[in-house]
């Protein structure tokens, strides 16, 4: 037997209790939708909340409390509770030079040493779902940063070890003339950061959504390596082989020196950030020579080169599993959430258009990421699996 | 140090002094408690959603801005600590299998704004008073229920008596306390 509208209160107060059974809320459904019928509910709903839930007495409390000052007291204590504020006193420059210097470039003369650009050949993702390493025939090795294996590069002769905190390593080889250099490709898709150490000991690191093709090992003229998204370099000096970076729009040429480069093209721009050492930057038919702290970038659409000052160090911390955004409009950040946790986010909501944000996010969970930013904009998100819904 | 003082309170909570983190944490904890308890029903899930609030604020210390109080801040953040936790309770495939997910979360679980508003402390007093002017095994049931958070089930089970009976008690109870507090609703239906 089943109730009509007429044993609504008692209805109502099962749902509330939630001891509704699925006949309940289907009833509960259809009642709700009659005039009049949503105040009643409300009205319900605000006696049912001020009379109920569980009373906690004063020594409860002070527990709570205590155990919330541990954990306030231990985490400052943590070197990973990075917060922006703190990076301050670690940088070694204390302001943001945010001072861009446009200038036109003129095309520079042929010189001795003049590389010929080598051709952008594009490095599909492949829909990976983790970090994947291609090899010269084409297999597909799943990798990461934790735990160790080794991996056998058959055509080109080289062993690769995975390491824990390392990623990739790729055994040195300056014994054997290498006569064909044989490739293989790492794809980085969103959520994932990955690092490798090449045969001639340059370091890589590889952020969300990125991807390298390489030599298994370098030849003896130049080490050439093409890559897309956004990848960190810490190149091993070598006067004798030039260390160059293809990128779709741009070419970077380097002796020795640390840099990075970043291909997303978010608002239409490609560029390369100059940590130490010297580079040359190819682009649109202009070359320029970087100095440290120094970005280069190059607009798609204008196809212009700008340099600007920044404090490379501090753009470059995505590496050690941080991601900084500094007083940037609410799309940029969900933008960059999106790659870094490798989930996608609908916007919904009405709120923080105009505000610019700033923040600091570690490798964790997105949903520490996506508290901090619905809390502080009275925003409400729903999360299932890799979509994210963010609404009022 | 006055933290009844938003703007100081959140300067202080950006720089991590401790003060203002025991200010927040003993002026909201109860009513988070008692709010989160509202929407999970489980004391432990329900301590924890509010103690994860209060770690994230924390955490996000830095961030925290005069935009949003505080105390906002708290509730929305233990909403959807909720939110979240419920996915995972058996309620929500009900509601799921209705195509009635929508209507839940936005009529059935309680706000973070509706919250805010309900003024605990001056109108427990008012429906304490209510309550104990019901008659005996009605006021017995109520009592059961809000204050010592059982369900219908348990305190048919505890009384002896069938679920139907506690179900209707509930609701003579629920319906008597809307005659005589019907002033303070009309308060709120100003408000909200």
């Amino acid at each position: 037997m089943r109730e009509t509208f007429e044993n609504i209160d008692e209805l109502l107060t099962r749902i509330l209790d939630d001891s509704a059974d699925r006949e309940d809320v289907r009833v509960f459904g259809e009642w709700i939708r009659l005039e009049g019928n949503k105040t009643y509910f409300e009205e319900f709903k605000k006696i049912w909340n001020l009379s109920s839930g569980i009373q906690c007495d004063d020594r409860a409390v002070e527990a709570g409390w205590q155990d919330y000052k541990r954990f306030m007291v231990s985490s400052r204590k943590k070197k990973t509770s990075f917060l922006l504020r703190d990076m301050w006193k670690y940088a070694a420059a204390i302001v943001i030079l945010a001072v861009s210097v446009f200038w036109f470039l003129k095309p520079e003369q042929t010189d001795e040493g003049e590389v010929s650009v080598a051709e952008y050949v594009d490095i599909p993702m492949k829909n990976a779902t983790g970090v994947t390493l291609f090899l010269a025939d084409g297999k597909a090795v799943e990798v990461s940063d934790t735990g160790e294996k080794v991996i056998h590069e058959k055509k080109g002769e080289v062993q690769i070890r995975q390491e824990a905190g390392k990623g990739l390593v790729y055994e040195s080889s300056d014994k054997q003339v290498v006569e064909e250099e044989v490739m293989n490709e790492v794809v980085v898709p969103g959520g994932e950061r990955m690092s490798i150490v090449l045969s001639d000991g340059t370091k890589v690191w590889l952020n969300s959504e990125s991807a390298i093709r390489y030599p298994a090992r370098f030849g003896n003229e130049r080490r050439v390596v093409t890559v897309k998204g956004n990848v960190y370099f810490e190149v091993e000096k070598d006067a004798k082989r030039p260390f160059i970076v293809v990128m779709k729009d741009m070419v970077t040429e380097v002796l020795g020196t640390s840099f990075e480069v970043n291909t997303y093209g978010d608002h239409d721009r490609v560029f390369m950030t100059l940590v130490e050492g010297s580079v040359r930057v190819r682009a649109g038919g202009n070359s320029v020579i970087a100095r440290p702290d120094e970005r280069i970038t190059f607009d798609l659409m204008s196809k212009k080169m700008n340099s600007e000052a920044v404090d490379a160090s501090r753009e470059i911390v995505w590496k050690d599993g941080l991601l900084v955004v500094r007083n940037e409009p609410f799309s940029d950040v969900m933008r960059k959430l999106e790659r870094w946790f490798g989930v996608s986010i609908k916007d919904q909501s009405t709120r923080g258009k105009d505000l610019l944000f700033s923040g600091v996010f570690e490798r964790g969970n997105v949903v520490m990421a996506l508290e901090t930013v619905c809390a502080n904009l009275n925003m409400n998100y729903m999360i299932d699996g890799k979509q994210v819904v963010l609404k009022d | 140090m006055d933290y009844t003082n938003t703007g100081i309170l959140v300067s202080a909570l950006n720089e991590g002094n401790i003060l203002a983190f025991e200010y927040v944490y003993k002026t909201y904890f109860k009513d988070l408690l008692n709010y989160a308890s509202r929407i999970l029903g489980d004391p432990e899930a329900s301590k924890d959603a509010v103690q994860q609030a209060y770690y994230r604020m924390w955490e996000n210390r830095v961030t925290l801005t005069i935009a949003v109080s505080p105390r906002a801040y708290l509730y929305r953040s233990v909403y959807n600590n909720c939110l979240n936790s419920i996915t995972h309770k058996k309620t929500i495939r009900k509601y799921e299998e209705e195509q009635l997910k929508e209507l839940y979360f936005s009529t059935v679980v309680q706000t973070p704004e509706a919250e805010m508003i309900l003024e605990r402390s001056e109108m427990e007093r008012a429906i304490m008073t209510a309550v104990e002017g019901l008659p005996g095994k009605c006021r017995e049931i109520f009592m059961l229920s809000k204050v010592d958070g059982l369900k219908n089930r348990e305190i048919a089970d505890q009384l002896g008596i069938s679920l139907k009976t506690v179900e209707a008690q509930m609701t003579i109870a629920i319906k008597r306390l809307r005659k005589e507090l019907g002033w303070l609703l009309q308060l709120f239906i100003f408000f909200g």
